[in-house]
């Protein structure tokens, strides 16, 4: 299993129990990684549009892929509607937040959270 | 299982120093509930208010919108495993205070998000706007993680809700309804040419923020499984979900189902309401294979005709809803589905993060992404000071006159995937 | 205030002038209302009306393109008009291609507010409904009493600058443009209609059509592909020189089938291509690059495939409707069943 990150906590968190690639690049970024991975024979794992925080809003990204020996074409067609419906949000500014510090912290631990509910059902 | 819903309608909401109900206005004592509130040691402060319709006043950002029930009869208490002991309800008569709700708001979160508007263009999008709310902001003690903080309002929202049902108890009711299922074998007997139909109802259970809890189970960790209709009533499913304010589903809807209600109005006419189906929302995608299994499983084994299959929330259930809808199709049993849209500002994107041929036939709440103007109000219950920041918001959302663009993504239960309102997209 | 000025656009059927027969005739500009323009007048009532209608036959709009397009546009500027109406052309192919690219043509060019009408599966609703509003009408001309008021409140509301509402409120073809609305009944009630309707058997119309996935389902693979018989069938509109069945270059109403044995190489002299829809030099000058019989010739002889069917089936894809389409081949793929084809090759464009 491979993780495919931009969120510094998830990487602290498992850095040492997980394989982790971590990236620090913006979120739709992430999903463009993980298409170039799929296309490695990689499978998703995890929904690339894990969590109602809609992109855009959320700058973090946790998601987890697995090497396979062909294909996968249903991960192909996933990541390619996210990575298109990433388009229909404005990017907000991580600047503009009110409170930038908190809220990037809050939005670090919702990924990292949303990760862990992911990993209690792998394990 | 037969349920009697008796409605107390509520026309109006006043602070006062005894807490009743009397000819239709609901008098609340406003120390009475903040000693509730304060009880959680998380919780420093609570302040109260009142949200009439047609006031100028804008809540936000809302958590969690509650309707004051009360058992009176039957089993089990109001929010059993959550609030109250684990006893199976949705028997006997629970009294409803109508046209009233606990709206509990404050920030979880840096970001959070959700707009009641009481009266103005934002009012026609949100249900709450048609209610007498009484309102609770709630700050928690300094350093309180989100997950303990999510927790804290969510029990004062059920506590003050199940406190202010209590008044409903020795009161007659102005209307009641009763709702009843029979045994699988009953129903058989009792309409042997009607179709058979279940609800498919899809929890949100993504993580922190995105929970739904079932007799108090996170529903996260369940199988797809059977509850009866009336048990929704009684407030068996509470929402623990403070994200995607437009279609997320608050305890108000799930209590005022509206997918159960409209089964229920053609129960043993037109068709045969077996039962609801829970399932859930995972980010797992094997746990997503799984569940949608059992829900295709689940109607088989219940030898069914058609099923509705409802949706909380955006981008990752769009993949639960298709998988739902396919593997129930291909059980032989016909679909509904009910989703909402992202399609963009401009309408001109692909709506759904997943689709299939199989969801041939889908109703909508809307374009969540479309975009309206909400006039300045004279009181705002709660902060502002998130309106760039959220969902649907942008630089500049906030104008120097006081209005507000946003998406209506940010508006409270605007294109609900209940289908709770009118609003739908062409 | 004075009534806003219209346009309207017909064929020579819809103008009474004939059938086929006279659908050669070239563009003509008329004062006032023809056939169908006094229904839109009717429903204009007293804020607008028809000053003058342009009609042309839709042959000779079709294999004349770019002349008929300018000479209609000339005549439509002309009257210096406040609106353009094309139609309603219900099911007919060529003249619902008309409509749409005069419509999206005026609109660019004169900015002004169009408005056309046909029936959904007609091929120019396909091709110009993102272009242009198109009021959804019933596929024949019985359809006109119904879809004239409708054509003519939206080119009002058009005209006025006013919201255009939903699909579902204006009655036009959906052009993939989300707009939200609010229906009568709450949705959950809207699905449980749906659901009884989908349970009964009747028709019902989702809120949402999902992407359209006219996917076929793979045929298993050809077991010996050195034994099997091959055949050739193609949308690219390839046909012996001169066109012998007279196969239209758009909207084709028919398939041709032609023999090709003996035949190693397709060329100039032998073959060509009808479709109307491609610069056709290329196909031409060697039609072997639509349909390639020299090279299945060459795996023939060296025995990489068991043979070439002696014909090749064709038409032109070019407009024609999807249900012309499918009743084509339901009949040619019995054919080349009786005749023992194992595989199908399928060229287009």
């Amino acid at each position: 299993m491979l993780c495919i990150t931009n969120n510094k906590l998830v990487l602290d968190e498992y850095k040492n129990t997980l394989n982790i690639e971590y990236y620090d690049i913006p979120l739709k970024d992430i999903l463009i990684k993980t298409r170039d991975k799929i296309h490695e024979h990689y499978k998703l794992l995890t929904h690339p549009l894990s969590g109602s925080i809609k992109p855009g809003e959320t700058p973090y990204k946790t998601i987890f892929i697995e090497k396979g020996n062909k294909l996968d074409m249903d991960s192909v067609i996933l990541i390619e509607n996210c990575i298109n419906m990433c388009n229909n949000f404005e990017i907000i500014d991580k600047s503009k937040y009110l409170n930038p510090e908190k809220s990037i912290q809050d939005f670090e631990i919702i990924d990292l959270s949303l990760a862990k509910s992911a990993l209690s059902s792998i394990h | 299982m037969k349920l009697e819903l008796g409605y107390i309608l509520i026309k109006d909401i006043q602070f006062s120093n005894v807490s009743k109900v009397e000819n239709g206005t609901l008098f609340v004592n406003q120390d009475e509930i903040k000693a509730l509130v304060l009880e959680d040691e998380n919780i420093a402060s609570c302040e109260l208010d009142l949200a009439r319709p047609g006031e100028s006043i804008r809540i936000t950002p809302v958590k969690d919108v509650i309707e004051p029930r009360v058992k009176v009869e039957g089993t089990g208490s109001i929010f059993p495993g959550t609030l109250n002991k684990v006893e199976t309800v949705g028997n006997g008569k629970t009294h409803v205070l109508k046209g009233c709700a606990v709206v509990t708001a404050g920030k979880v979160v840096g970001f959070q998000e959700g707009i009641i508007d009481m009266v103005g263009e934002g009012a026609k999008y949100t249900p709450f706007s048609q209610l007498n709310n009484l309102v609770l902001v709630m700050n928690p003690v300094d350093g309180l993680k989100p997950h303990e903080h999510e927790k804290s309002l969510r029990m004062a929202g059920l506590k003050v809700a199940a406190h202010i049902g209590e008044l409903a108890r020795n009161l007659t009711p102005c209307e009641t309804e009763v709702f009843e299922t029979p045994s699988i074998s009953e129903g058989i007997k009792m309409y042997p040419n009607l179709p058979r139909v279940a609800y498919v109802q899809m929890l949100q259970s993504q993580g922190l923020l995105h929970d739904t809890y079932v007799y108090g189970v996170d529903a996260k960790q369940t199988l797809s499984t059977l509850i009866y209709p009336t048990e929704i009533m009684d407030g068996a499913i509470i929402s623990g979900n403070c994200v995607s304010a437009c279609d997320k589903n608050t305890t108000y809807h799930h209590l005022n189902n509206p997918v159960v209600h409209d089964l229920f109005a053609e129960h043993g006419k037109t068709l045969n309401f077996v039962c609801t189906i829970l399932t859930n929302e995972n980010v797992f995608l094997m746990d997503k294979e799984r569940s949608s299994d059992w829900s295709a499983k689940l109607s088989e084994m219940l030898g069914l005709d058609g099923v509705i299959i409802s949706q909380e929330g955006f981008g990752n259930p769009d993949t639960d809803l298709i998988m739902n809808c396919k593997k129930i199709e291909a059980k032989g049993v016909k679909t509904v589905i009910i989703t909402d849209e992202y399609a963009g500002r401009d309408g001109k994107s692909q709506s759904l993060a997943d689709a299939d041929a199989a969801a041939d036939a889908v109703v909508t709440g809307g374009n969540a992404n479309e975009v309206v103007v909400l006039p300045k109000l004279d009181k705002v219950i709660g902060s502002l000071d998130w309106v760039d920041t959220c969902a649907g918001g942008f630089d500049g959302s906030l104008a120097k006159d006081g209005t507000i663009t946003v998406e209506i993504q940010a508006i409270t239960g605007a294109t609900n995937e209940l289908g709770f309102n009118k609003l739908s997209a062409r | 205030m004075a009534k806003l000025k219209v346009v309207h656009y017909l064929n020579q059927f819809f103008a009474q002038i004939g059938g086929e027969e006279m659908a050669h005739i070239a563009p003509e500009l008329r004062q006032g209302v023809v056939g169908p323009g006094l229904a839109f007048n009717q429903a204009f009532g007293d804020e607008a009306e028809i000053v003058a209608t342009v009609i042309c036959g839709d042959s000779y709009f079709n294999e004349n393109l770019e002349d008929a397009k300018a000479k209609v546009l000339e005549m439509v500027k002309s009257q210096n008009p406040d609106i353009f109406v094309a139609g309603p052309a219900f099911n007919a192919g060529r003249y619902g291609v008309a409509c749409g690219t005069m419509a999206e043509l005026i609109k660019n060019e004169l900015n002004i507010p169009v408005v056309s009408g046909m029936y959904i599966e007609n091929p120019g609703a396909d091709m110009f409904k993102q272009a242009v509003y198109m009021i959804s009408t019933r596929d024949s001309a019985t359809g006109m009493r119904d879809a004239a008021p409708k054509m003519a409140a939206l080119a009002l509301k058009l005209a006025k600058g006013e919201k255009v509402g939903s699909s579902a409120e204006d009655f036009y073809i959906p052009n993939g443009t989300r707009v939200n609305f609010f229906e009568e009944e709450r949705g959950s009630k809207r699905a449980v209609n749906m659901l009884l309707k989908k349970l009964g058997g009747k028709p019902f119309v989702t809120e949402f059509p999902m992407p359209d996935f006219d996917r076929v389902e793979p045929n298993p693979a050809i077991k010996d592909i050195t034994k099997a018989k091959i055949a050739i069938v193609t949308s690219g509109g390839i046909v012996p020189k001169g066109n012998p069945d007279r196969i239209e270059s758009s909207s084709a109403q028919k398939y041709g089938k032609y023999d090709i044995e003996g035949l190693t190489d397709l060329t100039e002299a032998s073959h060509e291509t009808a479709h109307g829809g491609y610069d056709p030099v290329y196909a031409n000058q060697d039609s072997d690059r639509v349909i390639p019989v020299d090279v299945l010739r060459e795996f023939e002889s060296q025995g990489k495939i068991g043979s070439l069917h002696r014909y090749f089936y064709t038409t032109t894809g070019n407009g024609t409707s999807v249900a012309s389409s499918k009743a084509f081949a339901e009949e040619f793929s019995a054919e080349l069943r009786n005749d023992g084809v194992d595989a199908v090759i399928l060229t287009s464009t």
